[in-house]
């Protein structure tokens, strides 16, 4: 019976690890620390953003790309194509914590962050630079499971 | 309560525990999604979302929850109100499944929900 314990206590451990969300752990290299201070800007706005690559859809179906992987010091804009409102943010859902200086209570104030702050309307924008090196995800606040990732690099 | 050599008030504590550990869940969940219903609403699924008001929904859930926190504490026919704990964590669970980092602990509660409804069930 103690056999049988043990046995089970070792696979669930090697589960746990196995399954540990690596996503959520920024990378830390020395890069990060490294490079000088940029000026963080996160801006949302009416009308349709300027063509570029970094540019991440919210549809009926989720974020499109799901993952996107960008330079730091690159925008990303979250653009709302869907009815619905959608709301992009930093994980951890609710908190929104993860990214570096996020932090769902600082919206209002002036600072910049990983954070809509509120419902993206259809034709809707939302764009965040992003210095910090890691592998970032995120989630739409008013659909929990809606999730995706920002590689910087 | 004496436990030593008395099986049976061990199997009372257990049901205890467990009763307490599944009512402070609920009891937070539905004062935190009064408190800031944003936060919450995340977790409805989205065609009851589309079906119905944010408050609606998340005055429906809270008042779900207080009723199994409250059924839960009141000791009264465990083995109902386990039950119909463990189908409500399923359900959460199940419609929530993207956002597994967050409601891996469910499956935890939904498991411990199990084991007081078996604990009473032939009671």
């Amino acid at each position: 019976m103690k056999k049988t314990l043990l046995i089970i206590s070792i696979l669930m451990v090697t589960f746990l690890v196995a399954c540990s969300p690596a996503e959520k752990v920024p990378e830390t290299t020395g890069a990060t620390e490294e490079q000088p201070t940029a000026i963080t800007e996160a801006v949302i706005e009416e009308s349709t953003p300027p063509a570029s690559d970094n540019v991440i859809k919210i549809t009926a179906n989720g974020f499109e790309p799901k993952t996107l992987t960008v330079k730091a010091g690159d925008t990303v804009t979250f653009v709302n194509e869907d009815s619905d409102k959608h709301w992009p943010a930093s994980a951890m859902h609710p908190t929104h914590t993860v990214y570096p200086g996020s932090d769902v209570k600082k919206c209002g104030s002036d600072e910049s962050i990983f954070d809509a702050c509120k419902g993206l309307e259809q034709g809707e924008s939302f764009s965040f630079t992003f210095n910090e090196i890691g592998s970032w995800g995120y989630h739409d606040h008013l659909r929990a499971s809606t999730t995706g990732k920002i590689v910087v690099e | 309560m004496k436990l030593k050599n008395n099986p049976e008030n061990y199997s009372k504590l257990a049901s205890f525990t467990l009763r307490v550990a599944l009512a402070i869940p609920f009891l937070y969940a539905a004062v935190a999604a009064t408190l800031q219903p944003e936060a919450w609403i995340g977790f409805m699924p989205q065609f009851l979302q589309n079906l119905f008001p944010s408050s609606l929904l998340l005055g429906a859930h809270s008042s779900l929850n207080v009723i199994l926190g409250l059924w839960l504490l009141s000791g009264w026919k465990t083995k109902y109100a386990a039950a119909l704990s463990a189908l409500t964590l399923l359900t959460i669970t199940l419609t929530n499944l993207g956002a597994l980092d967050i409601i891996f602990r469910d499956i935890g509660l939904l498991l411990a929900a199990v084991s007081l409804a078996l604990l009473h069930y032939k009671k």
